[in-house]
């Protein structure tokens, strides 16, 4: 049997189990909030490629901190650690080697959208 | 009870909204620092408010300075809801005036616990003013005995501040409500036993 997207199995996208667990189990708020971050995350995403292209020293590390806040809510470990990294970048002013943690932070939210549409897709359904 | 809530991110604004509206609360949203301050400056504004650290216009550590420089308002219980890991933010944000955090992803049974000593904090709060009002009013009436009072010699009764003359007994229960049990002292009823000694020689 597949395993469910986002079930707690190393390299997937977010753990289901430990993001309903952090809602006391609540499958509706969930997929709410994961509709909401599905709506919204192309903007941070940009606002935070926009401070790096600007050469903006601490413009990533204030969106990049909301971001890691927001994906935390869905346990999505990988995405977490991409935005602190940025974050962290951000805070330091290390602009130069930014690239690098910028295209991982986009691979990381890359994976996490679709592994979120489906949850979406399965409350709805 | 109604809770403020300040957070700029959707996803993090909306969960915390759902989560206090399950467990009761009256909840009011706000999306930045600038509306959290705006709302606490109102006269019924709430007691108890969770602050994202950062945050567009005013973060949350300013939002707790701004309000702690305030005189003569009643207590609001502020918590920090912060992602920022370090000792030093968080000792920053408690020397801010923050009464505690909360880290983020907030643990739901955490975050209801905190909230419940907030809430404990503010009771005692408003406990302590009631007593505090109930104690100035009594001392504003203790402070009218504390005065030179007008009595007179004879009679012993009091003239108040509008020239009326009172018997011993109704000023002070007025100024502060004391209740009278009448009795005799040992003097006066020696001197009552001599009177009524020498009526009953006369008659």
């Amino acid at each position: 049997m597949p395993a469910l997207p986002g079930s707690a199995l190393p390299g997937l996208a977010f753990d289901r189990a430990a993001a309903l667990a952090g809602l006391e189990g609540d499958a509706e708020l969930l997929a709410e909030i994961a509709g909401l971050f599905i709506a919204n995350h192309a903007q941070s995403l940009s606002e935070i490629r926009a401070a790096i292209m600007r050469q903006d020293r601490h413009g990533p590390e204030r969106a990049a901190h909301t971001l890691k806040g927001a994906v935390a809510n869905f346990a999505a470990q990988s995405a977490v650690d991409a935005a602190w990294t940025l974050e962290q970048m951000g805070r330091a002013g290390e602009l130069a080697t930014s690239e690098k943690a910028w295209t991982t932070l986009d691979a990381e939210i890359a994976r996490l959208i679709p592994a979120l549409v489906v949850l979406v897709e399965e409350k709805v359904s | 009870m109604k809770i403020l809530i300040a957070e700029d991110d959707p996803i993090s604004r909306r969960l915390l909204e759902a989560t206090l509206v399950k467990w009761g609360y009256q909840v009011i949203v706000t999306g930045d620092g600038a509306e959290a301050w705006a709302v606490l400056q109102q006269d019924d504004a709430p007691r108890l408010a969770i602050l994202d650290w950062m945050m567009p216009h005013l973060d949350g550590v300013a939002v707790c300075r701004k309000l702690r420089e305030r005189e003569n308002t009643a207590y609001t219980y502020l918590l920090l809801l912060t992602a920022k890991g370090s000792k030093a933010d968080i000792a920053a944000g408690l020397e801010a005036g923050a009464d505690d955090y909360v880290n983020k992803p907030f643990d739901q049974r955490e975050l209801r616990a905190r909230i419940k000593v907030g809430e404990r904090l503010v009771g005692l709060e408003q406990a302590l003013a009631g007593k505090i009002t109930e104690l100035e009013k009594a001392l504003s009436q203790v402070k009218e005995l504390k005065g030179l009072l007008p009595i007179c010699m004879y009679c012993k009764k009091i003239r108040d501040d509008n020239d009326y003359w009172h018997g011993i007994e109704t000023y002070l229960h007025q100024h502060t409500g004391t209740d009278f049990s009448h009795g005799i002292c040992p003097t006066c009823y020696e001197k009552w036993q001599a009177e009524r000694q020498a009526k009953k020689a006369k008659s």
